[in-house]
């Protein structure tokens, strides 16, 4: 257990403000502190005492010093050991506790509301211990609960969102079977254009080519960027160009940009974007 | 994407001998207008349909079933057989 004096420097001064992340680790940090070893979630919170007090009181040690409490006592509650919305009190074993707190009582209670504190100034020195640390101690709540525990829910709502649940998922699903359903039917309308030699490239490679002139282009299966001008002297791609029309399959994406190609290639340069 | 098409939803869905059609692509794929240039109903029908979409920006191209290079048209032309109709392109 480590003693008060090495932990009261990073404690801050309450106001009855919302405190801010790093406060309120800091108060889960205090009721750590006030915990006592007898009891399972003391320990813990002893453990980050010392962490705190071993590492620089810094916004990242606080941080993962709240995550550390947080999933402990997310895992005391699985465990039974600890019930949600229960409070557990206890008073301190510590001799030295003992001797900073004099009689104090630690509480740790899981609520759904936010933090409400207390008014104690914990800057204060050792000599008004008593009365500084049970003030803060009686009104001090971590929210805890908020975080970890689903609130109780009655099996009304619960039904009801077991239901909403299910009619998201059958949504998705409905979704998903009518995207591929339009891709399937771009994909034949796109075959229905292309040349037997196109429809092979594209079934062995993923992309097609074509010539408007003497210039080569390929366009490879996708939506975006997927239209390359094509260097004949190395049959590498010398420039990159997007352009698609908007929520259509890629099917239609890619018939698109051959028939405008074929058709137009001046327009089809003058709006596609040039990436390289 | 809406096209305005959910009117027609009486219309043929089968390509028969000597029918024309425009496919207009959509999020779901695209949707088949059919006319027999012989029907003046239904050619009236693929007109209006055509001139609505080229009114929100859509192109039209006429095209081959040999996969020849097409052509992007900007009047509707009934004796056309087979059309595609695409929204409008736009850099990315």
């Amino acid at each position: 257990m480590p003693s008060a004096t090495a932990i009261l420097p990073i404690l801050p001064s309450f106001t009855d403000e919302i405190m801010p992340p790093v406060a309120n680790l800091q108060g889960i940090e205090r009721m750590a502190v006030a915990a006592p070893s007898s009891v399972e979630p003391a320990l813990i919170v002893n453990e980050i005492a010392e962490e705190l007090i071993s590492e620089p009181a810094t916004g990242e040690t606080l941080y993962r010093a709240q995550l550390k409490v947080v999933r402990r006592m997310h895992e005391l509650i699985s465990q039974g050991i600890i019930m949600p919305n229960s409070a557990i009190t206890s008073t301190t074993s510590d001799v030295t506790w003992q001797i900073w707190v004099n009689n104090s009582i630690s509480t740790v209670a899981f609520s759904p509301s936010h933090i409400s504190m207390g008014t104690g100034n914990v800057t204060a020195s050792c000599g008004t211990t008593t009365i500084v640390w049970n003030d803060w101690n009686e009104q001090y709540v971590i929210n805890a609960g908020q975080i970890l525990v689903p609130p109780k829910v009655s099996e009304e709502e619960r039904a009801r969102r077991e239901a909403q649940a299910r009619a998201y998922q059958e949504e998705m699903v409905r979704k998903d079977a009518e995207r591929r359903a339009a891709e399937i039917k771009a994909d034949a309308l796109l075959h229905s254009c292309l040349s037997a030699e196109q429809k092979e490239e594209l079934t062995k490679k993923n992309h097609f080519h074509l010539y408007v002139g003497k210039n080569k282009y390929r366009i490879e299966r996708g939506i975006s960027g997927n239209v390359k001008l094509i260097n004949e002297n190395d049959d590498r791609p010398k420039h990159q160009y997007c352009i698609h029309p908007v929520d259509v399959p890629v099917g239609d994406v890619m018939l698109a940009q051959k028939l405008l190609l074929e058709t137009n290639e001046e327009e089809f340069l003058r709006v596609a974007n040039r990436h390289w | 994407m809406n096209t305005g098409l959910e009117r027609k939803k009486t219309m043929r869905t089968e390509v028969e001998t000597g029918d024309s059609f425009m496919a207009i692509m959509g999020s779901a794929g695209d949707t088949k207008i059919i006319w027999n240039k012989d029907n003046p109903a239904e050619v009236e029908n693929a007109r209006r349909t055509f001139n609505d979409l080229l009114s929100k920006s859509y192109l039209a191209f006429k095209v081959k079933d040999d996969s020849k290079e097409g052509e992007q048209i900007r009047e509707f032309d009934p004796s056309i057989e087979r059309m595609i109709l695409s929204p409008q392109m736009r850099g990315g």
